[in-house]
């Protein structure tokens, strides 16, 4: 699953012009695929069989991506998440490199090779699974809505996957949040509607690249979050053994804008008839367990309206902004709270004899059914420590370091800032290490400096107490 | 009267230190007296004017120094744009920018918002230190201690100076202090050297607050004072010249000060000292040198006749118009009258107002009947400086009970003279040995009493003079004999300062520690609410409106609309140009056909109106909104006329017997707008006015508050800040009425349809500030 | 004899010729007015008799007319206010214009002279400024009369000639505020006196002048004259005490920013106590030779002390019923 687009690209781009994918290489057997319309972006995982039809055994097979996930006038591209699996007979899963071309096909495509573990025995086949999240793809319909009136959203997808082989069979299951669809693509009995899912097929025998569009239009009134910016920083103290955590939030309701203007009696009354609302009245962060004095504040001040849940397994911030957040509004808000350090980091003896730190902190937290467009992460490391080494699991991000100085510093302490961009509240999972070691010689540079100062300080005034400054003789009242 | 002390060396040595924790220990408490609001809201900016000079702060951090001094900020009074570096008192922000600068060096990165919260109670810490000295001057240590414990934590005091009111007077209290001492310091010793700390002070106090005038004119009274009294001496000319002469070029460098020092009145009685102490050196002078009789008179009658001379030409010159008469706040305190017809604005500032006697007591609870005790000791032995604490009780208590806010420069002298006053009787008190009672013994005594002794005490037989120094009452000091007089003194007035701490600690927390920009309130249930509506409200603007959008309210809410919502306004609390106020309150207090010009004029895109019907708050804006039509027809008398806002019967109603006019106003009808909605089928009550706002699901008679020029585009919780946004111009060129009423005919009943009632809205009154 | 008479009865009856002659009123009427029967320098007193003629319809010239009621029976405050700056404006006019109105007259009616005029006229309440413009002439206007609406307006000579200048056109009104020569006779007998003063008496005086005490006393009464909120009263015109709702009177006056006159000198009189109270204890009771007085003095001032603060605290709870703190005797 590791992709960087930029490096990849160029790979990619020697590797197809050597091997172009030949339709006859591979078939698709029962391809089952589901699009997960539930969240503020579109996951959309397939799983199925691949079999090799080729006359030798191959080590890699195509796939394909839309090119418009690639957009450089976005500021940031769609595809959030792209992970391809290989899954075995006993469900357990392996993932898989692939290199995604930079040229695009007549169908606007891109195609991506993925190479596999082991090559494809002639006439086998294998269990592949392939799961994306896009995000900015949902377009709400109409674009500006009344305060009072229902969110739409719509998805705009093909029926079969676009795929440089034939499939056998597929299944498309649409899945939309707690409503039906009111309003989807249809052929005579096709698709079969079962609660909140559309399924789609199953189609047999489809051709290599075959492309047939849905539309699905759905009622969505949850917020649709996107987070502009998170700023996330991480203070490692080992004196106080504290590792405190401020996130700093800009954030924007995606949605269908307000048309018209704000009613507070209108929403007074919605409050309480409990409806629900496209726009943002609260959200509830999950925070690791043995989190203390959290706080919620933002550009002018403590926000009083937040809920702190200590739950010991998984404690919950309940944060209400100032004002419900309408689609187009904005909203930015600082949240924070601090750990004990011990929870995160483990120390260990290496062969010099000399002991090492491993930070292991989450790289992103809290809100739920979000997606972020920029991520900065920067870990404050205690003063005088070295880095020996960096690893996240979420690998498409840029690393910068600094040194910053602070509360007295002499020497100063070594700042590690991660970029990503794009990112889902679903990757909350990918975490990131930081090693390092703490020479002791830096340890005593800030005491020493202090002390001296002190002690100028105090000669200094002795000195000058004694120091008679007036002229002549001065005489009383 | 310093009485025997008998202390074992060792002790003795120990004093200096045992002052010294003391002193921290005061400065101390003075701090967290002052935490309250910090402790129970947050680290928080108070009120209005602390908006801007945080605001001016974060601007003076962002850039250099001189860039602050020729800032024009155009962000506020549009469109004229305000000269902001020329017409503030610098002082308080570079004080705190160069806090957070040398913080910043020391690496420590603090929070510019932390360091102006604090700024005020870290700042009362030095006044209690310099408190302490003036006091020390005035008597003794002991005296100088009380006195500094006093002014930590003084209601009168700390009202001004809690954590958060980041004002000019946090810091201009300790400045005024230290600029008192260093003149007392001064004039004892005679030394330029003392006096030229003054004038350094004298110059920081300028740059600090408007209240400098008041040192301005103190100083020059005790010199002058002191010539009459006959108590002219090379000492007092050294002080005062260096004094004057310094502290007045210094002052002339701030720009908002420049030229006034030799042009306004005010400064004029300095000057004419300054005049006057030279020709009395040079007739002393003189006098001293010249033998012969009649050219001594002569001297002297020149001298007077120049004195006569100067004091004509200042008269003269005032006449002429070359240096500026008397006007404005400062000439409102001597004719009171003045501000109510003259200057409006002034008048309608609560702060301004005389003060009721409650004030006095609540602000320095038993200091206020020790405090002419303390003259009266002052009185026993009358030296130069005393004849300062003298003249400064006087004038301050004048003024304080001319301007509630003057209670600020009056509760430093109570407390100085209230220690003294206290110390006096601690120390005879407090002094164990036991006077001899047998009466021959005395008459011995008085037998072979020394001549000096004989002296002093024939001096004493006749009636102490003023001009005269040493003690006044005639018979000699003996000391307490039984210790249950010292028993039930000392008790008693150890329970009274007890009490005092009682006191000041319960008017603290209830009267000074709520930051008016968020509201405690109590919950049906007695449970404490936090109504956050304001910052709901200016966080809205700051995240949804366009950067450069103009925002109309009343004066009041310009500094806060600036610093919380970041967005440009028409008015603001630097309320320099009377006109633009005028036009805002005409826009509001006019109908909307009338308004709507105004506003599309000032592009003003949004309107902010406060409204406390809801809740109870108060202070909002159909409370002040008679001043707005005020200050409106004294512009336009023709157009706003006060008269039309009562009732036939003069009263100032808001619910169905309201005059038409108030009904139309613009402000009526933004504050009342589906007001009436929230009651559903109940009245609705206006809870600030306990009326009944006419409601149309009641009775059909009374037509919903229809607003066509705008619309409302945010209201907060509690309904406390409305905000409307101005309409463009209608796209077919009509008159908005007739647009919006097209519109609702078209969608029949549409409004009316979609007013889902929300019933029982079981909030509490907000507490007022003031208890 | 008959002569007489019948010259009388010529008189009056050419008196009455010209009177009724004349239908059209031009300015000559009124300047004889103004001459006959004027009270104040250029202000006409009306009566029922007169006031019909004054106003009837074409007139060349325009007329104010203040309907009032000053008379102290009629109890009306504001007209007793209002009348000194009417009567400012009035004088000012005639200041410019002596002898005759030229053609702006300012005239008054009062209750007690007109009280037919005021029910003809349907008038319930007082006082009302009325304009009567020209009729006739280059800026002739309605016959009817412009109403100025007095309701709290600051500066009141002011705006009554911003509004006579507004619709008389032509018409420039300044205010001259009349220099108060009394006052100024007083400076100077004031500055002669005290001249004459320190010349001749100072030195019969001087210790008396220049005794502390006396100084002492001054400083203290001052300071405890506005600690007490003098100031206060002085400014707001508070009443000395105030009926309350039973019929009562209330000598405490509710809530923190409000005062009457009595309760500033009771809190004036305690303060005086206290602090005197607390002068003794430190100068005066160290001074008594012997013991028992002294102790006794003592144990007075203390006692004082001790109640009047308790009574201060309990007036203080009067004012502001949330106060905790008290002292016995007066806790409640």
């Amino acid at each position: 699953m590791r992709f960087s687009i930029v490096a990849s690209a160029l790979l990619a781009y020697a590797a197809t012009v050597l091997s172009a994918p030949s339709p006859s290489d591979f078939k698709v057997v029962n391809m089952l695929r589901t699009v997960d319309l539930m969240k503020a972006y579109v996951r959309d995982s397939s799983s199925f069989i691949l079999e090799n039809t080729s006359s030798e055994p191959k080590s890699s097979f195509y796939l394909a991506v839309n090119s418009s996930y690639f957009d450089d006038d976005e500021t940031t591209p769609k595809l959030a998440m792209y992970e391809v699996k290989l899954k075995a007979d006993d469900a357990s899963t392996t993932p898989l490199e692939f290199e995604i071309a930079p040229e695009v096909n007549e169908d606007g495509m891109r195609l991506v090779e993925v190479a596999l573990k082991t090559p494809l025995e002639v006439g086998s086949s294998q269990t592949i699974q392939l799961v994306t999240a896009v995000v900015r793809e949902l377009s709400p319909i109409p674009k500006k809505i009344k305060q009072s009136e229902p969110q739409n959203l719509m998805w705009e997808g093909t029926k079969v996957s676009y795929m440089p082989y034939p499939i056998v069979k597929q299944r498309t299951k649409v899945k939309t949040a707690d409503r039906p669809p009111n309003a989807y693509s249809k052929h005579i009995d096709d698709p079969l509607v079962e609660g909140t899912t559309l399924t789609y097929g199953p189609y047999n025998d489809v051709e290599p690249y075959a492309y047939d569009p849905i539309l699905v239009k759905y009622e969505y009134n949850i917020p649709v979050i996107e987070v502009s910016k998170l700023e996330r920083e991480l203070w490692v103290s080992h004196t106080g053994g504290n590792l405190a955590t401020e996130e700093r939030y800009w954030l924007k309701n995606a949605g269908a804008e307000l048309k018209d203007n704000f009613s507070r009696i209108r929403w007074q009354a919605s409050t309480m008839a409990r409806e629900r609302t496209p726009a943002l009245r609260s959200a509830s962060v999950h925070l690791r367990p043995g989190v203390r004095d959290v706080y919620f504040t933002d550009e002018i001040g403590n926000v009083s309206t937040s809920n702190f849940r200590d739950d010991p397994r998984s404690p919950i911030m309940e944060i209400r902004p100032r004002y419900p957040i309408f689609g187009g509004w904005n909203y930015s808000f600082t949240l924070g709270w601090n750990h004990d350090l011990g929870r995160s980091l483990r120390s260990l003896v290496d062969s010099e004899g000399e002991t090492v730190y491993v930070l292991r902190v989450p790289l992103i937290e809290g809100l739920m059914n979000v997606y972020y467009n920029e991520v900065e992460v920067s870990v404050v490391l205690p003063e005088a420590a070295e880095i020996l080494s960096v690893e996240s699991t979420y690998t498409d991000v840029t690393e910068e370091r600094s040194l910053l100085f602070s509360h007295l510093d002499a020497v100063g302490r070594t700042v590690v800032k991660l970029k990503a961009k794009n990112m889902i509240d679903e990757q909350k999972r990918s975490e990131l290490y930081v090693t390092y070691t703490l020479p002791s010689n830096g340890q005593y540079a800030k005491p020493m400096l202090v002390a001296t100062a002190l002690i100028t300080v105090f000669f200094a005034v002795i000195v000058l107490g004694r120091i008679d400054i007036s002229i002549g003789k001065t005489k009383t009242a | 009267m310093q009485l025997p002390t008998s202390l074992p060396p060792a002790a003795a040595n120990a004093l200096p230190l045992l002052r010294t924790l003391t002193l921290f220990t005061i400065a101390g408490a003075a701090i967290a007296s002052r935490l309250f609001s910090v402790v129970r809201f947050e680290s928080i900016i108070h009120e209005f004017d602390p908006w801007f000079n945080f605001r001016a702060t974060k601007y003076l951090v962002a850039n250099d120094f001189y860039s602050f001094l020729d800032w024009f900020d155009d962000r506020t009074w549009y469109p004229l744009g305000r000269v902001t570096g020329g017409t503030l008192y610098p002082g308080l922000m570079v004080t705190s920018a160069l806090i957070f600068h040398g913080l910043k060096a020391l690496t420590l990165p603090v929070d510019i918002r932390n360091i102006c919260v604090m700024l005020a109670p870290v700042f009362s810490g030095l006044t209690a230190y310099a408190t302490y000295l003036f006091t020390r001057e005035m008597k003794d240590h002991s005296a100088g201690l009380l006195a500094a414990a006093f002014i930590g934590i003084a209601p009168g005091y700390i009202s001004r100076s809690v954590a958060g009111s980041y004002d000019n007077e946090a810091i201009a209290i300790t400045l005024l202090m230290f600029t008192f001492y260093l003149w007392i310091k001064a004039l004892k010793l005679g030394s330029a050297f003392w006096g030229a700390l003054t004038a350094l002070f004298y110059f920081y106090m300028v740059a600090a607050w408007g209240g400098y005038v008041f040192i301005t004119n103190i100083i020059p009274l005790h010199a002058l004072v002191l010539v009459i009294m006959g108590r002219y001496s090379s000492r007092l000319y050294v002080a005062y010249s260096s004094w004057y002469a310094l502290g007045t070029l210094a002052s002339m460098q701030i720009p908002f000060v420049g030229f006034l020092p030799i042009r306004s009145s005010e400064h004029m009685g300095a000057l004419g000292v300054f005049g006057l102490l030279q020709l009395v050196g040079f007739a002393v002078y003189v006098r001293a040198r010249v033998p012969s009789k009649q050219f001594k008179v002569l001297v002297v009658g020149s001298v007077g006749a120049l004195v006569v001379l100067g004091v004509a030409g200042i008269v003269g010159l005032t006449v002429s118009g070359v240096i500026a008469p008397w006007t404005g706040r400062f000439y409102s305190l001597w004719d009171t009258g003045y501000a109510k017809i003259h200057i409006p604005i002034i008048a309608s500032v609560s702060e301004h107002q005389p003060t009721a006697w409650p004030s006095f007591f609540f602000d320095t609870f038993m200091l206020i009947w020790l405090f002419p005790a303390g003259v009266y000791v002052v009185f026993q032995e009358l030296r130069d400086e005393h004849l300062f604490v003298i003249i400064y009780g006087i004038l301050a208590s004048y003024f304080a009970g001319v301007m509630v806010r003057l209670m600020l420069t009056l509760t430093p002298i109570v407390c100085v003279c209230g220690a003294v006053a206290l110390s006096n009787i601690l120390d005879i008190y407090t002094n164990l040995e036991k006077p001899v009672e047998e009466e021959e013994e005395k008459k011995e005594e008085k037998e072979e009493a020394s001549p000096l002794k004989k002296a002093t005490t024939s001096l004493i037989e006749d009636e102490a003079s003023i001009l005269s120094l040493g003690s006044m009452s005639k018979k000699p000091l003996i000391g307490v004999y039984s210790n249950w007089a010292r028993g039930i003194v000392l008790g008693m007035f150890t329970l009274y300062l007890y009490m005092f701490v009682q006191h000041c600690t319960w008017v603290t927390s209830n009267a000074y520690s709520s930051p008016s920009v968020v509201l405690a309130s109590q919950m049906a249930d007695g449970s404490q609410h936090i109504i956050d509506d304001f910052r709901e409200a200016y966080y809205w603007l700051r995240k949804n409106t366009a950067e450069d959008a103009k925002v109309m309210s009343w004066w009041d809410y310009g500094y806060q609309i600036g610093g919380m919502a970041d967005r440009t306004t028409l008015v603001d609390n630097n309320t320099w140009n009377n006109t633009h106020i005028a036009t805002v309150g005409k826009a509001m207090s006019s109908r909307e056909e009338v308004s709507y010009p105004i506003l599309r004029k000032h592009d003003v895109d949004y309107i902010l109106v406060i409204f406390g019907g809801l809740l109870g708050y108060s202070g909002d804006d159909i409370n002040k909104f008679l001043w707005m039509v005020r200050i409106a027809e004294g512009i336009w008398p023709e157009e706003v006329k006060e008269r039309d806002f009562f009732t036939a019967r003069g009263e100032y109603r808001v619910d169905a017997e309201a005059t038409p006019t108030m009904k139309n106003s613009l402000m009526y009808k933004m504050s009342y707008y589906r007001f009436a909605d929230v009651f559903g089928r109940q009245p609705a009550i206006d809870r600030v006015r306990n009326q009944r706002i006419p409601s149309p699901m009641q009775d059909a008679s009374a037509a919903p508050i229809e607003l066509s020029s705008v619309e409302e585009a945010f209201t907060s919780e509690n309904w406390i800040v409305r905000i409307y946004k101005v309409k463009e111009l209608d796209p077919f060129g009509r008159e908005h009425a007739a647009a919006t009423a097209f519109e609702s005919g078209k969608k029949k009943s549409g409004a009316r349809g979609r007013t889902a009632p929300v019933g029982g809205h079981a909030k509490g009154r907000a507490r007022v500030l003031r208890v | 004899m008959r002569t007489i008479q019948f010259c009388v009865l010529l008189l009056a009856a050419l008196f009455a010729c010209v009177v009724s002659a004349a239908p059209e009123r031009d300015s000559t009427y009124m300047d004889k007015l103004l001459k006959s029967s004027s009270i104040n320098p250029g202000l006409i007193r009306l009566t029922d008799k007169n006031f019909g003629d004054v106003i009837s319809a074409p007139r060349d010239y325009a007329v104010v007319v203040l309907l009032t009621a000053e008379s102290p029976s009629m109890g009306c405050q504001l007209c007793r206010q209002f009348a000194p700056d009417y009567h400012l404006v009035a004088q000012s006019w005639s200041k410019e214009h002596p002898k005759s109105g030229d053609g702006l007259y300012f005239a008054v009616l009062d209750f007690v002279d007109g009280q037919r005029t005021f029910q003809s006229l349907g008038l319930k309440t007082a006082p009302n400024v009325w304009l009567y413009g020209p009729t006739v002439g280059e800026n002739a206007g309605p016959a009817a009369p412009i109403v100025y609406e007095i309701h709290g307006v600051v500066d009141m000579p002011g705006s009554v000639a911003r509004f006579i200048e507004s619709h008389v056109p032509g018409v420039g009104i300044t205010i001259y505020k009349p220099r108060d020569y009394s006052k100024i006779g007083q400076a100077v007998t004031g500055l002669v006196a005290i001249g004459l003063f320190i010349r001749y008496l100072y030195p019969i005086l001087k210790p008396f002048f220049e005794s502390r005490t006396l100084w002492a006393g001054i400083s203290l009464v001052a300071i405890l004259m506005f600690t007490s909120g003098h100031m206060f009263n002085n400014i707001r015109h508070t009443p000395y005490v105030a009926g309350n709702k039973e019929g009562g009177v209330s000598y405490v006056a509710p809530g923190f920013q409000q005062q009457y006159g009595f309760e500033t000198q009771v809190v004036a009189v305690l303060y005086a106590f206290l602090a005197f109270g607390a002068i003794s204890l430190s100068i005066k009771t160290p001074r008594i030779k012997d013991s028992t007085r002294q102790l006794l003095s003592v144990l007075t001032w203390a006692t004082i002390i001790w109640c009047l603060f308790s009574a201060l605290m309990f007036v203080f709870r009067m004012k502001n019923p949330g106060y905790p703190l008290s002292l016995p005797p007066m806790t409640k």
